[in-house]
Parts: structure tokens; sequence; C-alpha cells
């Protein structure tokens, strides 16, 4: 019997898609922990590549508590590097160009890192618009600025937020390709 | 030094929070992101000259208004 349906029904990738998802996640924080924990019996802190990502309230947060070794260098070695060299050089109008064109940059790199085929590329630019929407919302809505610390919208952008996460997952594995 | 780093947060944070509570968590509180940040460093290396380089810090060491200054 086939575990993984051959044929892609909606219902296939649906199932697909989660699946994948918790299997990249324990498969990937799994490994993880084993390089945290074998490096701190021979005495050194590697510090955790995961921090409960799912709870992630949006795609911002999520990249804070994702394979956090990787973004954390692309942050700090592209990201502000290009936004304070933007900024200083006067390149955009607003420093919020610098900072989209900056996640541009980076989540396409992000996507590359994992390998040219083209659902690599495609997830990278997927975040890329995730986080920019995110943001530029936040910034804009009144909408969010009231209802952001109630707690039926702390429950909801949690689960969105799962969701838009898992549909990048479904990207990254290539699967509707 | 003490005020103008004040100055600086207070307009990149857009509230005097960060006077009065110097210990408040500018991340959690969602008064600083990575563009708030990087300000911050451009901020202080134009109007302070102590220039610090992304790398050099961590979000544990810039997290609060209290340990900015005390860096």
């Amino acid at each position: 019997m086939d575990r993984i349906p051959e044929t892609h029904t909606f219902l296939n990738t649906l199932n697909y898609m989660y699946a994948y998802s918790m299997y990249l996640f324990f498969d990937f924080a799994g490994y993880s922990l084993l390089a945290v924990g074998t490096s701190y019996i021979l005495g050194v802190k590697t510090p955790d590549n995961f921090n409960l990502p799912f709870i992630s309230r949006d795609i911002k947060e999520f990249w804070n508590r994702w394979h956090i070794s990787l973004s954390t260098w692309f942050r700090d070695f592209i990201y502000t590097r290009f936004v304070m060299l933007s900024m200083k050089k006067k390149w955009f109008k607003s420093r919020f160009t610098s900072s989209y064109i900056a996640y541009i940059i980076i989540m396409g790199a992000m996507g590359i890192w994992h390998g040219t085929e083209k659902h690599y590329i495609i997830y990278g630019l997927y975040h890329a618009l995730l986080i920019i929407l995110t943001d530029y919302l936040q910034r804009k809505s009144n909408w969010y600025r009231r209802m952001k610390s109630t707690r039926v919208y702390k429950a909801v952008s949690v689960a969105v937020t799962f969701n838009l996460i898992c549909i990048g997952f479904l990207i990254f594995s290539g699967y509707p390709f | 030094m003490e005020s103008k780093i004040l100055d600086i947060l207070e307009s990149i944070c857009g509230t005097d929070e960060i006077r009065s509570d110097r210990d408040i968590n500018l991340f959690d509180a969602g008064l600083m992101d990575s563009l708030g940040l990087t300000e911050l460093l451009i901020g202080i290396e134009e109007q302070l000259g102590i220039e610090i380089a992304p790398t050099e810090i961590s979000r544990e060491d810039f997290d609060t208004p209290n340990k900015i200054i005390e860096y």
C-alpha cells in the first residue's frame, strides 16, 4: 500500500502538507538538538535552533523561532548591513523600502541556500512576501492595533500563521511541482 | 550620553515609555524590531560617534533601555 499517494488531489495535498510539516519539524529540530546535546557534553554551549515555532503569532515571530542559526545569520550579516548602508547613503526615500528590499534579498538568498531548484526559490520569495505584507499591515491597520491584544486575535493569528507556515513547507517539499 | 540614547530610542519607538520603564523588553513589547535595532545602531553611530557592528551584539545585549545604556 502506498503511504504517500501518487495522485495530487486536494485532500491528498492537504494531508501531505500537514504530515510533511510535522515530519520536517521533528526531523530538523531533532537533529539540531542532537548537535546541541553532543556539543554540550563536550563543553560547548551551542544555542538552540528552534523555539516553539508553531506558537508564533505572525510570520515575523516565526523567523525568530525557526532555524534560528540561519535566520540570525541572515539578519546580522545581510539585513542589518544592507539597511544601514542604504539608509546612510540615502538610496531610498523610505526606511521601509530599505527594509522590504532587504527582506527580499535575504529570503531569496535563504531559498537558494536550500538549493537551486525552483521550489526552493519560490519558498524563499513566498516568505519574503509574507513578511513584507505582515509588516505593512501591522503598521497601517487600525483594526490590528485595536485587536492585537485580544485573546481571540491571538488565538486566530496563531492558527492562521501555522497554516501559512505549512503552505510554505508544502512549497518547500516540492510536492506541488 | 544616556539622554542622547533615550532621545534616539524615543524617536524610533515612538513612545516615551522607554524613559519611564528602563527595563522594558523592547522586542517583546513590540516597540522595536530588526529595522528599529538597525536605526538605533545608525543613530548611535551618527550622534555618539560609536560604531557598533551588527554582528558584535546579540539581541540580549540590547533588549532593554538600561542594557543599551550600559553597553
